[in-house]
């Protein structure tokens, strides 16, 4: 009974998420026709207007803000599953800020290798890895959910702090294409860029499919999923990487998106009211892209009026729902 | 232009005479109003009054008078007491805390009154350049970062910097300090010849005034001959301006100094008709519409094609791209701030000259071709 | 089925040490010792998390360490003094989770799992509160919840850590008549730990003592002992 209504749920989530997809991809100032959309698939012609509008600006876009929005979302609920912690996301947490300082550091340097594509998504990867890692030490010494962000914010600043010191000292070049990058945009993918990103994506969603089992018993507690017969060291090392290709990926080609990791699977819970992580995962993902699809049409709407950044839309959703959880929290505690 | 050298001369002359006859009288009083008027600037006013200058420095916004200052030679006694800042002129030495003002000091051979600028990232002039590595320049960054003390240990009492509208707390704390700050509105001039007259202000300040003022003759005299050409020769080349800034393509907006200069070399800029005295922001996806086949490309904001691939490689996509026809100053930015707005003409030249195409591409003071 | 001999048990330090203990299947243990005398390492230990510093321990005939997580998994599990319920889960959930050993790789459960939790709700009468959330149950409901789960788990040693501490009295004797029941209807190895001397008497079948100067366990029938030779061997500061 249950199990037919989540179904239901998902499947009109998805047919919604594919008609806001269509919806975003007639936005913009230039009218598509639909036969030039598909000869910019299928037969390109670079010297069309219409044909090269919609292959290098609205197809990166749409496809980088359903990724962008899964992805996060999905790292998202990997860490507030593992920490045991409805406040963790990538964001807030600083994953997405370890990320940004090793792209900082990889743009900086100037070497080709590393300012190169592969250099910035491995930097960013390598980036979020470390400071999961970190988080994963802290977490240890800390048993209250409130102390793990606060850490987790605080670690965020620590390097927002040193990814400034490395700004005052780079040359104005670099200086101005990780500024421009540090706003969170999704206009910055090519359309040769977008297969690759998405294989990376795949990769990552078929080590979670053996996730799934780990996730729910870690439900219950590292300890009690450990007696389950979970190997925790082997999901543990899994989860991160996980977590770290997703941040990492997303951070790379659209720079810290704010609060989407973090809002995402909290709304999810709230309206399936499972812990099974197989409609978690699927139900954040869905929702993560439906909620920057719909920031992103907001922008692309309010262009003519004004030009907004896209942390800003994301950030006016996202805080509001932290301060409910920890509302939510504290009068749970009180009864 | 004759007849207009054989004016000037004209006129120079009966002032020579007026001052040697009121020499005895009014010594030390400047008399130099009619150098003095401003005729393209909109954004300040120099009046004479009967014993010192007044400087009006406007809100380039609201077109009110934003800041008054009396310029007063120096031991000259006022008599009454006035309701405005001073400025003894010639000053000690010169705080400038932007490019153009370099420039400027330039052209009146007066770089050894700087005493301190923003950082000597930013600095193309030689003379400069060596007074800073002598000791003599300080570098003192932004009106709003720098340390008003450092201010106050160059010796100078005069800071210029880039205005904005509001009033920057420095300001105030140097003000305390006897040290006086004046905004600098040349950068929001819209009349091509009109950033270059802000030459006549330093002139002043520095005490040569007449100096200034036949340079800003002979620059306007010279734009004036360049633009007439311009139009005789009748080239309408397409123009696209500016770059990608994050998301955004800024270009200059129709009414802004540099939609002026385009239009003066007869280039054909399709965002004329915006709105606005800065600039204008759009969409990729419009300037993939709007200037997809523009013919020629200005201030993309970097030297070579693989860095510009590098910022964004949507940039392929502009027909002009695979024409090859991108011009920019950024192998040398700063030569162009410091000398673009004293040398209007110079850069109208340019102008004209890309209008033209390469073969009658002789001399390009600013601007070269993209690298490879 | 449980077999421990001249074995030593403790983090770094020897904290409890057994000669000789024989545990077989359809016996309600109980684990009695004083605070902190290392009743919590033992359990600790029998689940195989922490090894034994001399010794061995056998399980079935083989050592619970060369065991692997999975295969134990199916031969012991452990209820926690407290469950505080989990928000969003259902018992019905809950109690599946405890399938968790017996599913493949993406966790799929099949008819059978769900026949044994069903069975499970009916022999505790747990039926109207399969659909309820974890997090809206009494306590001593969120206690029977969880040993349900580890009789979902289908392990024939099961280990429980002070189960009762936080119960009132009705809850209590709920909780151990079922503990008693489920031993002997499904011939498990039972072992409990607790403190309350009086209870241990009346329920257990043997008692496991452990007396905190020599940190020797002993096991004695519940039978042959009485209340103050109990308290002289655990308690002997008394």
């Amino acid at each position: 009974m249950k199990v037919r209504l989540y179904k239901r749920f998902t499947f009109c989530l998805g047919l919604l998420l594919v008609i806001l997809s269509f919806v975003h991809l007639q936005s913009g100032e230039v009218a598509i026709s639909y036969s030039d959309a598909w000869n910019a698939l299928f037969s390109f012609d670079e010297q069309n207007q219409s044909q090269v509008i919609f292959r290098e600006l609205r197809l990166p876009r749409t496809g980088i803000a359903l990724l962008a929005g899964a992805g996060l979302s999905i790292a998202g609920l990997l860490m507030q599953t593992f920490f045991n912690n409805p406040l963790a996301g990538p964001s807030i947490l600083g994953v997405s800020t370890g990320s940004s300082l090793f792209v900082a550091i990889s743009l900086m340097s100037g070497l080709t290798l590393f300012t190169s594509t592969f250099g910035i998504i491995t930097a960013a990867v390598i980036g979020a890895f470390i400071y999961s890692l970190l988080l994963l030490v802290f977490s240890s010494f800390v048993r209250s959910n409130v102390s793990l962000l606060i850490i987790g914010i605080m670690l965020g600043s620590f390097t927002n702090s040193i990814i400034q010191m490395i700004q005052a000292a780079s040359d104005v070049n670099a200086l101005k294409s990780f500024t421009i990058w540090g706003f969170g945009s999704l206009q910055q993918v090519n359309y040769n860029q977008l297969l690759p990103i998405f294989i990376c994506f795949m990769l990552a969603v078929g080590m979670l499919l053996f996730l799934v089992k780990p996730l729910n018993s870690y439900v219950l507690g590292e300890d009690r999923a450990a007696q389950l017969g979970i190997n925790t060291k082997r999901v543990k090392t899994m989860l991160i990487i996980c977590v770290a290709v997703f941040t990492g990926l997303i951070t790379a080609y659209c720079g810290p998106i704010a609060f989407v990791g973090l809002a995402v699977p909290n709304i999810v819970k709230l309206l399936y009211k499972t812990c099974n992580h197989w409609y978690l995962l699927i139900a954040s993902a869905l929702v993560g892209s439906l909620l920057l699809l719909i920031c992103d049409l907001i922008i692309l709407n309010l262009e003519s009026y004004i030009q907004l950044p896209l942390n800003s839309i994301t950030s006016l959703f996202g805080a509001p729902v932290v301060i409910w959880i920890l509302l939510k929290n504290n009068m749970h505690a009180k009864n | 232009m004759l007849l207009r050298f054989k004016l000037s001369l004209f006129v120079f002359l009966c002032f020579a005479v007026l001052f040697s006859c009121k020499h005895q009288t009014e010594i030390k009083q400047i008399t130099t109003l009619k150098f003095n008027k401003v005729v393209n600037a909109q954004n300040f006013k120099l009046i004479q009054h009967p014993n010192f200058i007044e400087l009006q420095i406007i809100d380039p916004e609201k077109g009110h008078v934003e800041r008054s200052f009396a310029l007063i030679r120096e031991g000259v006694d006022l008599g009454t007491k006035i309701e405005m800042e001073h400025i003894e002129v010639p000053v000690k030495g010169l705080v400038c805390l932007s490019a153009t003002q370099v420039g400027m000091l330039n052209k009146l051979k007066a770089i050894s009154f700087i005493k301190g600028i923003v950082s000597k990232k930013y600095v193309s002039n030689k003379q400069l350049l060596n007074n800073l590595s002598l000791g003599k320049v300080q570098e003192l960054q932004t009106i709003d970062q720098l340390n008003p003390e450092r201010v106050l240990s160059t010796g100078s009492r005069v800071v210029m910097y880039d205005g904005f509208g509001t009033i920057p707390t420095n300001e105030e704390k140097l003000k305390k300090l006897g040290v006086v700050c004046i905004p600098d509105y040349d950068w929001r001039e819209t009349d091509p010849l009109g950033k270059a007259e802000w030459i006549k202000l330093l002139g002043v300040l520095v005490g040569k005034e007449l100096l200034a003022n036949n340079y800003f003759t002979k620059i306007s005299n010279d734009y004036s001959r360049l633009k007439k050409q311009a139009k005789q020769l009748n080239n309408h080349q397409t123009i696209l301006s500016g770059s990608l800034i994050g998301d955004l393509w800024y270009m200059p907006a129709g009414e802004s100094f540099y939609a002026h200069m385009l239009s003066d070399a007869q280039l054909d800029y399709q965002e004329k008709d915006s709105k606005g005295t800065g600039s204008v922001s759009f969409s990729l996806e419009h300037c993939l519409k709007v200037h997809k086949q523009a013919k020629l490309w200005i201030n993309p904001g970097v030297a070579s094609y693989t860095a510009l691939l590098r910022l964004n490689p949507k940039y392929q996509f502009l027909d002009v791209f695979q024409h090859k026809k991108i011009y920019c100053y950024s192998h040398n930015a700063n030569y162009f701030w410091e000398n673009s707005a004293i040398e209007p003409h110079h850069l109208l030249s340019d102008l004209i000259a890309l209008n033209h195409g390469e073969g009658s591409i002789k001399k390009l003071y600013f601007y070269r071709k993209l690298e490879e | 089925m449980l077999k421990i001999e001249q074995t030593e048990i403790g983090h770094k330090s020897v904290l409890l040490h057994v000669n000789s203990l024989q545990l077989n299947p359809g016996s309600l243990y109980v684990l009695i010792g004083r605070n902190g005398v290392g009743k919590s390492t033992f359990l600790n230990t029998l689940i195989g998390r922490i090894p034994a510093l001399v010794g061995d321990i056998l399980l079935q005939e083989k050592s619970i360490f060369s065991y692997s997580k999975k295969e134990l998994s199916k031969k012991v599990s452990l209820v926690r003094a407290t469950f505080t319920g989990i928000e969003n889960l259902s018992v019905n959930e809950y109690l599946t989770l405890g399938r968790i050993p017996y599913t493949n790789v993406f966790g799929t459960t099949h008819e059978q799992d769900i026949l044994i939790v069903n069975e499970v709700i009916h022999l505790l009468g747990l039926q109207h509160l399969s659909e309820k959330f974890t997090t809206q149950l009494s306590d001593g409901e969120k206690q029977l919840v969880a040993i349900a789960q580890a009789l979902v788990q289908q392990t024939q040693l099961v280990l429980l850590d002070e189960p009762t501490a936080f119960l009132d009295y009705e809850n209590k004797w709920n909780i151990l008549k079922t503990i008693k029941r489920c031993t002997q209807d499904n011939q498990l190895c039972t072992i409990f730990s607790s403190h309350d001397l009086e209870m241990a008497l009346e329920i257990a079948d043997y008692l496991l003592l452990i007396n905190p100067f020599t940190k020797e366990i002993k096991q004695v029938k519940a039978t042959e002992i009485t209340k103050q030779e109990l308290l002289a061997y655990c308690f002997p500061s008394l």
